[in-house]
């Protein structure tokens, strides 16, 4: 129960500090607005599908970085370590995955809306996307949340979780690229369901390793 | 000990000898394009074998560093990562000699290349990720934890790549980066396995010289 409490606590911390300093969320909605105006200026009507779902997920693995990123560095690190003393490390990763989760979801359907609006809805079959959409940006949001953990720890934390970040972020943004072409038609094709089972199985491989690596990151 | 480690170094030495010698004279099966740079099969291969068998070692000892703090597993896993991406490199370039004479081009755009390219990326990250953190212990433990990451996202890049891609040209299939064993030449098997046996035995004979070196330049400047 104890545990529940400090998860709960620290995500109702992290909601009250988005509310109070309202900059940080305003400034990735307006990241995505300005980036998704650049791509409808620059590919103006001439893209196929295919295109605009890539151009889609390279935007939303952008945005997770963006969003993510401050995670372990928005607060003084003196702060840090009073919760560090107060919470135990397992509820300090859970409650900064959940509420980056919970941020991301909310930050990849406005990025569908804006998208769909400026650019045009490249997928037919909506209601297999949702749980694409879902699951992905997720995953994005509990690597990058991980990522930015370990870059904290160095001295150049916006270069490094970009630099860590991306180039193990691929096996996610393949799979989401694919199973989104996927859902371009109304037929899904055979073995959809049994990738998206595997994309919520990658998103629980990373959510693990965070929860059981990250203490390790900051024992002294 | 002693015996063992003198006969698992000339073990390699025996191996390699014979791959190169066999591997040049031996009949190789007379396919359309590919021709008789299908023998580059010994050499290419087992830079892969080799670099995946060092991650490994790589990964078991950051494991080992997170359990039991001990400075001699992170210099391991670190000069692991090393050897890998050397081994990587001359792999990529072996592939793209290949590439060129039975493909056409340097590089095509392809799953198992792309995925090849994205492990040296991952690792090269770990590399600037050691740079980028200034006291040592922290450093280790720091670069470890990302070393088990890497790795377990660099296994699941080659169990899911394959499936989601339309197809490759590159022999093997789900998740074998290399090739199909079974559909590989008799008399060239006799070749392949030995060759790519030499190829591992030589990694982890070059990781034990780097451990080597630097546990003596930090016993130098440790002092």
């Amino acid at each position: 129960m104890s545990r529940f409490h400090e998860v709960s606590a620290l995500i109702r911390k992290d909601l009250r500090i988005e509310l109070r300093q309202r900059s940080a969320i305003n400034g990735v909605i307006l990241y995505l607005v300005s980036t998704l105006f650049i791509c409808y200026l620059s590919f103006s009507a001439n893209a196929d599908p295919q295109s605009l779902i890539s151009l889609f997920w390279v935007v939303i693995l952008f945005a997770s970085t963006n969003a993510v990123s401050k995670s372990f560095v928005q607060e003084n690190s003196y702060r840090q370590a009073t919760y560090n003393l107060l919470a135990s490390q397992a509820s300090l990763i859970l409650a900064k995955l959940l509420y980056n989760a919970l941020l991301m979801l909310l930050i990849s359907s406005l990025c569908f809306f804006l998208f769909v609006f400026l650019l045009g809805n490249p997928v037919q079959n909506i209601a297999a996307f949702i749980p694409v959409l879902g699951l992905g940006s997720i995953g994005f949001s509990c690597l990058m949340t991980f990522v930015s953990a370990i870059a904290s720890r160095t001295g150049n934390h916006f270069a490094m979780t970009a630099v860590l970040g991306f180039p193990i972020a691929l096996p996610l943004i393949v799979l989401c690229v694919s199973l989104t072409t996927a859902c371009m038609g109304t037929e899904l094709p055979a073995g959809f369901w049994s990738k998206v089972a595997v994309l919520l199985l990658l998103d629980g491989i990373i959510a693990a390793l965070a929860y059981i690596l990250f203490p390790f990151l900051w024992r002294e | 000990m002693k015996i063992l480690k003198i006969s698992y170094k000339s073990l390699a030495i025996i191996l390699l000898f014979y791959a190169l010698v066999a591997g040049l004279t031996i009949n190789t099966p007379d396919l359309p394009v590919i021709g008789e740079s299908i023998r580059n099969i010994f050499y290419h291969v087992g830079m892969w074998f080799s670099m995946i068998a060092l991650l490994v070692i790589s990964v078991g000892f950051s494991i080992a560093y997170l359990k039991k703090q001990k400075e001699l597993y992170d210099i391991i896993a670190r000069q692991s990562v090393n050897l890998a991406m050397l081994f990587g490199l001359l792999g990529i370039l072996t592939g793209m000699i290949w590439a060129k004479s039975s493909w056409g081009s340097w590089w095509v755009n392809d799953p198992k290349l792309n995925g090849a390219a994205i492990t040296m990326l991952s690792y090269l990250a770990y590399t600037v990720l050691r740079g980028s953190v200034k006291d040592p212990s922290q450093k280790a433990r720091i670069s470890a934890v990302y070393n088990i990451l890497a790795f377990a996202m660099m296994v699941v890049f080659m169990l899911v790549l394959p499936r989601t891609a339309a197809g490759s040209i590159h022999p093997g299939q789900d998740g074998n980066p290399a090739l199909n064993p079974g559909e590989l030449d008799a008399t060239m098997r006799l070749v392949f396995y030995p060759a790519i046996t030499g190829w591992i035995l030589l990694s982890v004979w070059l990781l034990e010289l780097t451990v080597r070196i630097e546990k003596c330049i930090l016993s130098q400047t440790g002092k």
